[in-house]
Order: structure tokens, then sequence, then C-alpha cells
């Protein structure tokens, strides 16, 4: 579970985010969603410990955000992604089993299914920097679930993906949560978090605009998010297929 | 067809990359090696036999096909026909810096120079394109890099990797092996010239010790995720250094480029953890010359120099030193967040 105090982060005058709470059940998924910039991506690193507050308080299964035995709790799958340029695909994952301490056999059986679930089979040999960008992110999202975590951040996890793994992303976390894992995410894909999370916290101007259960919104999931975070440009680009006389 | 005006424009756009791919091996200005050359170079005729090792190190990167900064499917999407195109690759033929160094040569030196400096160009370039003909030839030897049992080991195996994607070396080596083999085989050699070499060559490899972490780039971040101490992090990346050095210096003086590896690792922690720069591949290491380089360069060969006269006490000392910044930067990693 995830609780969420009044966090805040100032870069100088700038408030990246400013003083967001919210609470996450055990077992849950929450997504969050707001436009780019918004602050969703900075309140993912300091919920991980990667960033450090200007001001507020949050915990992670009752640990305190900063301690380092949170590391070994958590799986994240980081806006940059993280990876290495000068390791194969299947070595990132040798690597995190070697890291977080599991037995080499655990490793390579829980790679193996990693790998085939995340159709990413056919990648295991190739170098991180000849990979495309699906498969870059399959790689730091299988880094993110082989140590087994009790809570997983997600940021973007279906942004870049083809259809079927993110439909086989989006069932295996929902799997995972109904086992305990709770999961937040971020993602700009509506129709996604709308099969995929039970909570969706909605961030504009580093500020929660709206903090509710899919169950519980009033009205659809699109509709609420352009009617409280951000509405469609209108402006017509009036010179687009117009020819020259 | 784009007419003349397109042409000029493309080819413009064609010189300002290879200027960019010129400048981005200005990195050799912060290397530990590019010092004592330059040093060197004040008496010319001791600089030629550093600068050739350089000139062949550079040449395969230097002779990147300019036309090649054009993505294959823009080329096969712009309406531009194939005698334009023929004209551009004739006009990008003299945009290659190795083209210009080929002139250069003829100039200042004679058409043998300018000839073997193109023909050296031009089989370099033919190797590459080679190679990136070859699925998965590109980089795959580093496969074959080992990795040692544990965390450790992973890290030591990401370590080498990272260091040979980068030219240093391949330096390291070429000074090593034309050495050795000068004492096999050629002429006398004065006695003190191994020990030298040794320390020049752990010289050539000494700017990795500052950029320890940056050579990771973005992977360097997931270091700050994973459960394992600052420390062993440092000791993984420490422990990899020193073994490449060793391997390079073994022929020469082991103790001595050791040594005064291990001195470079106990100033450079302080630049790698506070200062993570990114490094491109297949460059020199870009590391900061003023001050670390240049006091890293003076303790290594003030150590590497002192181990044969002063002996047990300043190994002691040197290793100490180097416990003691593994232990304080790998403490500051610890509490270290991403910007």
């Amino acid at each position: 579970m995830i609780f969420c105090r009044g966090l805040a982060k100032t870069y100088g005058e700038f408030r990246a985010v400013a003083g967001v709470s919210f609470d996450v059940k055990g077992g849950a998924v929450c997504a969050l969603l707001g436009p780019n910039g918004a602050g969703k991506s900075t309140l993912v690193k300091m919920l991980t410990g990667l960033l450090q507050a200007t001001g507020g308080s949050a915990t992670v299964c009752g640990l305190t955000v900063g301690d380092p035995a949170l590391k070994r709790i958590v799986g994240i799958l980081p806006e940059s992604l993280a990876l290495f340029d000068a390791l194969t695909v299947g070595e990132h994952l040798e690597l995190t089993g070697a890291v977080y301490g599991l037995s080499k056999v655990d490793t390579r059986t829980r790679t193996a299914q990693l790998l085939r679930v995340l159709r990413l089979e056919h990648g295991r040999d190739t170098f991180i920097h000849q990979c495309s960008y699906g498969m870059k992110k399959k790689t730091s999202l299988a880094m993110a679930l082989l140590p087994n975590p009790q809570a997983l951040f997600l940021d973007e996890p279906f942004e870049g993906l083809d259809p079927i793994t993110a439909e086989t992303i989006r069932v295996q976390l929902r799997a995972i949560a109904a086992r305990g894992v709770t999961v937040l995410l971020t993602s700009h894909i509506l129709s996604m978090v709308d099969r995929v999370a039970d909570q969706v916290v909605m961030i504009h101007r580093g500020g929660v605009v709206l903090d509710s259960a899919i169950a519980d919104l009033p009205k659809g999931l699109e509709e609420m998010y352009f009617e409280r975070v951000e509405r469609t440009a209108a402006e017509d680009l009036e010179w687009l297929g117009v020819r020259a006389s | 067809m784009v007419g003349r005006t397109g042409l000029v424009s493309l080819l413009r756009a064609l010189g300002r990359v290879s200027a960019r791919h010129v400048q981005s091996f200005g990195s050799i200005g912060g290397q530990n090696f590019f010092l004592f050359v330059a040093f060197v170079a004040l008496q010319p005729s001791s600089a030629a036999f550093f600068g050739m090792i350089l000139t062949a190190v550079l040449l395969f990167p230097l002779s990147t096909d300019p036309m090649q900064a054009i993505p294959e499917d823009r080329r096969s999407t712009w309406p531009i026909r194939d005698w334009e195109w023929a004209a551009v690759r004739i006009g990008s033929l003299l945009l290659s810096p190795v083209a210009w160094i080929g002139i250069l040569l003829v100039l200042r030196v004679g058409w043998q120079a300018g000839a073997i400096a193109l023909a050296g160009g031009a089989a370099a370039q033919g190797l590459a394109i080679l190679a990136k003909r070859m699925p998965g030839f590109s980089g795959a030897w580093l496969r074959f890099v080992p990795a040692p049992p544990g965390a450790i080991g992973a890290i030591m195996r990401l370590q080498w990797r990272g260091m040979l994607r980068t030219l240093d070396p391949y330096v390291a080596l070429v000074l090593s092996g034309a050495t050795t083999a000068y004492m096999l085989w050629g002429g006398p050699l004065d006695a003190e010239a191994p020990h030298i070499m040794a320390l020049v060559v752990a010289l050539a490899l000494s700017t990795h010790t500052q950029v320890l972490l940056g050579i990771d780039g973005r992977g360097a971040e997931r270091y700050l995720q994973m459960p394992i101490r600052g420390w062993r992090i440092l000791l993984a990346k420490d422990l990899a250094f020193l073994a490449m050095v060793a391997l390079v210096v073994v022929p020469l003086d082991f103790a001595a480029g050791v040594i005064g590896a291990m001195a470079a690792l106990a100033l450079g922690h302080h630049q790698s953890v506070m200062k993570q720069v990114a490094q491109v591949p297949w460059r020199f290491t870009a590391g900061a010359l003023f001050p670390v380089g240049v006091i890293q360069t003076i303790a290594l060969f003030a150590v590497g120099n002192s181990v044969r006269s002063v002996g047990w006490p300043i190994v002691a000392g040197c290793v100490a030193a180097w416990m003691i910044s593994l232990w304080a930067y790998g403490w500051v990693w610890d509490r270290r967040r991403v910007s």
C-alpha cells in the first residue's frame, strides 16, 4: 500500500509537484493521469526514493520513502528505462537476478518465463543499443518484475508497445494485483487505464484534481479527463490540404 | 527533383554533420593521455611515436562516410533523382574528415603519406560497411567478455564492456604490444623503458577512473534503484579497471602500472560520483583535465615511480588511500538522488 501526504517538489520558484496526497490500497492498481509536464514522473521518482521531496511524506508497504530497504521490495519501470547499452536483453535480467540475490536457477527460470510472456525471446541476445523502443521498454519492465516485488511503480508501461504485448501486460498486472501487489502506473492511454486500474488520480499543474475509484466515476474516464485535466486543441491548421494554384 | 538549391542545402547539412562528428573527438582534450602527449610534444621527435598510435586508433572512427548520416528511409522517400544522389555522393566524399587529413598530408608531408591515410580510411570504411551488412556482427564480440560470479561479477562485465566501447583500451593495447614486441625482437632498450611505458599504458586507461558511472549512460540511474551499496558498485568497477590495467602492463612492469592505476582510482572516485558525464561510444573517454586529470597524471607517475625505490610502504599507503576513497564515495553514492 502507498500513503502519500502533501508530497511536494520545487525547483527554485517552479513547483513541479504541489503537495499531493492520496492513498493506494494493497493489491490495487492506481493510475496517475495528467498531461506531459503535470508532475507524474516527478511524483513516481519521489515515491521510489529516486528524487528527494522538498515537502510532505510518503510510505510504501510500511517503509518510509528513502529507506534503503525499500529498494528490495519495489519494482520500477522508470521514465528513462535506465538500461545499459553494453548489455544484451538477457544479460540485464542476469544482472538483476544477481543484484537482488536470486539463485541462478530462479533467475534462469523467471527470465525464460518473462521473455516468453513479453514476447521478447527473439531479442534475448540483442544488445540494448540495437533494440527497438518497445524491446527496451519490455526489458525494463521485465527487470522490474523479476525480483517479485511487493509494489510496482511503472512510468508509462503501455506506451510504445504493440497491442498484444500491452494487453498481455494488462492481464499480468491484474493477476499480480489480485495476489496483493500494489501497482502505481502513469499512462496517457485512457482506454487501457479504464481496463486495468481500480483507482485514478488525475494531476494537473502539480496538484491532484481528481482521486476516485474507477467504479465511482460519474462519467466515462475519457470524459472526466477532458473535463478535469485538459481540453483538446481546437486550432485549425488552415494551410493543410490547400494547394497553391 | 530538388534542384541546385536543394542539393547545396543537403551537402551543407552533411557538412554540418561531418563537422559535428569531428567535434565529438574533442573528448580527447579531456584525456590524461593527451596531456602526456602534449607534454612530450615539447620535443617533437619524441611525440612522433605517440602521435602515430593516436592516428592509427582514430582512423576507424574518423573515416565515417558522411552519407551514412542520411537515414535509409529518407533516402528512399525523398524526391531526389539518381543523378542528383550521384552529385551528393561525389560532394560528400570531400566532406569526410579522412579526406581532409589526406589532403593535408599531401600538402604538408608528401603524396605517399596522403595516399596511405586515404587508403587506410577507405579500408576502414569498407570494413565498417561490411560489418554493418552482417546481421548481429556489430559489437557481437563483446558478448564473449566473461562475467565473474555474483552481482560484483555482473557489474565487472558491464564495466569491461563499457571500457571496450571506447578508444582508450586500444591505445593502451597498441602501446603495450609495440613496447613488448620491441623488447622481444627490437634493438637494445633502455633498462627504465618498460617501467616508464607501464606507467604510460596505465595513464592511457586512467581517464576511465573519472567516468566509472558515467560510462553506463542512462543505465547509471539503475544503480540508484538497486539494493546494492555504493561501495560495492565502485569496488566492482575498480576491480574491472585494475584487471584491464594488469593485463596490459603485465609484460612491462606489473607493480608500477597497477599501483599507479590504483592512485588514479583513489583520485578519480570524486569525479565519477559527483559529476557523471555520459560517454560517446567509440570515442576517447571524456574526463576533466583540470584539475583532476593533472593531479591524477602526477600521482600516477609519482606513485608508480616510487614503487621500486620505496617498496611496500608506498604500496600499503596507496591501497589504504584507495580503500578510504572507495568507502567515502560509496557512502556519498548511497545518498545520491536523480536530478
